[in-house]
């Protein structure tokens, strides 16, 4: 019994504790039991009691009770998916788990629209198919067509009806239900499918604006002529102002036809950086000293 | 009879076997004389119980009536396998004991022995005892298995069906507080 562990004291001291020798007919009792045929080790006189009176852990109990939760939120999701309490409900994960296996059928596509001609004047003309590849585009060209057809909006002035089609479409682009690729090839289709005189009438407006647009800009070109009545010295004045306004455009008053125009667009955008900064100081301090006389 | 021993007495562990799985009464009394010592020396250290040493150590010996025909020869032999059975089913009855109390082993310091079965042990030898028993269930077994029958560490580990490393530890902490008590009780072998 050498343990080195154990001083020699201790040591001497555990191997006081002896034990007597085993007791008299043991072997007798043994042999007896076996002749008998009680050999069964099963049966002994403390039976293991078939409820453990001890409690488990707390780590088991929560982790027990937790896991319970959590199989039956599982459960009651996946029921919910199938559809076992009504009408199927969506559930994250669960719904699309649900759809792979085949349990319940998946959402159902929404279906373009079915497409209708534009009514046409014209019987000569052949119908614009639209292309199958862009189903949107056709619902676009329909809703455009039932704006079109409503009384209401043919009343409308023509800013006003562009607004309300370009709303629809917008709704229609939100919802998903088209995109920017339907949203062009419609607009295609629409002009391809307008009758000659209103795309006479488009032209004539698109001229007109034109025309606006242009007359706005000979009104500003205008401003860029020198005020002979400024009082206060301009920029221009001097030596370096005297070279800087002779290399500036300018606008007179008898050079503001078109040709003119185009002529003095030409030479602002040949200008360089430093000649259109002096410019635009010329001009605000122009336009300031305008407001000034306009307040007084 | 007597003869039949002497024949077998000079057998291996795994012969003697053999014969008692033949349901050779003869051979399980020569087990039964060989081993019943060993088994019965584990189980009183173990329970601190004459009569329910007895029994362990009987019942253990039945197993090895009972499971000879599933013996595998080449094996370490009956004494470690019997120690191991003697010690799980002794580490069984303090857990089945304890169930039935609801509570820890007691403390058996008060308990008398029984009249028929008294044993006389030293003042130092009861102390020990004491000491021995106070350790918990697989502290207890690794003292017994290593100091007492002297097994090596991996032999006893596997008895307990440990890991020799978790045995190692278990045993550094038995003998930790096995060395504890005795030095705080003051005993001495001397005594």
């Amino acid at each position: 019994m050498a343990e080195p562990f154990f001083t020699p004291n201790v040591r001497q001291a555990l191997d006081a504790y002896t034990v007597p020798p085993v007791p008299q007919g043991f072997a007798d009792g043994l042999m007896s039991r076996i002749a008998d045929g009680d050999t069964g080790v099963e049966t002994t006189s403390l039976a293991i009691p078939s409820g453990s009176p001890r409690r488990s852990s707390p780590w088991r109990r929560s982790s027990r009770i937790l896991g319970s939760l959590a199989f039956l939120s599982l459960a009651t999701a996946t029921a919910a998916a199938a559809g076992i309490f009504g009408k199927p409900v969506y559930v994250p994960g669960v719904s699309e788990a649900l759809v792979k296996a085949k349990i319940v059928e998946g959402p159902k596509l929404k279906l373009p629209p079915k497409i209708r001609m534009v009514a046409d004047s014209d019987p000569t003309r052949a119908p614009v198919i639209s292309q199958p590849e862009l189903p949107g585009s056709a619902a676009i060209v329909e809703s455009v067509t039932e704006l079109r057809n409503d009384p209401e909006f043919a009343k409308l002035p023509p800013r006003q009806r562009i607004i309300a089609a370009s709303r629809e479409v917008r709704e229609m682009v939100r919802t998903g239900q088209v995109n920017q690729q339907d949203v062009r090839a419609a607009v295609r289709e629409l002009v391809q499918n307008t009758d000659p005189a209103t795309k006479e009438a488009w032209r004539a407006v698109a001229t007109e604006r034109r025309t606006a647009r242009r007359e706005r800009m000979l009104e500003r070109g205008a401003v860029l002529q020198p005020d002979p009545q400024a009082s206060t010295p301009s920029l221009f004045d001097g030596a370096e102002g005297a070279t800087a306004e002779a290399e500036l455009p300018r606008v007179e008053a008898d050079q503001q036809s078109p040709e003119a125009v185009v002529a003095q667009r030409e030479r602002l955008r040949t200008t360089t950086v430093e000649q259109r900064a002096d410019l635009r100081a010329a001009l605000r301090e122009r336009r300031q000293l305008r407001l000034q006389r306009a307040g007084q | 009879m007597m003869q039949q021993a002497a024949i077998l007495a000079g057998k291996s562990d795994d012969e003697l076997v053999a014969r008692i799985a033949a349901r050779d009464h003869a051979a399980m009394r020569l087990a039964a004389e060989l081993y019943a010592q060993m088994a019965w020396r584990v189980a009183y250290r173990m329970l601190g119980d004459a009569s329910e040493a007895e029994d362990v150590a009987q019942e253990s010996l039945l197993r090895l009536w009972n499971h000879a025909d599933r013996w595998k020869a080449g094996s370490a032999g009956i004494a470690p396998w019997l120690k191991k059975v003697t010690v799980n089913q002794c580490l069984d009855r303090l857990r089945r004991k304890r169930f039935v109390s609801g509570d820890e082993a007691p403390e058996r310091e008060d308990e008398a022995p029984l009249a028929d079965r008294q044993i006389e042990l030293s003042e130092v030898g009861r102390a020990v005892k004491n000491c021995i028993e106070a350790l918990p269930d697989r502290q207890r077994a690794a003292v017994i298995l290593t100091y007492y029958e002297e097994q090596q560490n991996n032999n006893a580990a596997e008895s307990l069906d440990m890991k020799l490393k978790a045995f190692e530890s278990l045993l550094f902490r038995a003998r930790a507080s096995l060395k504890d008590c005795v030095e705080r009780k003051g005993i001495s072998g001397a005594r």
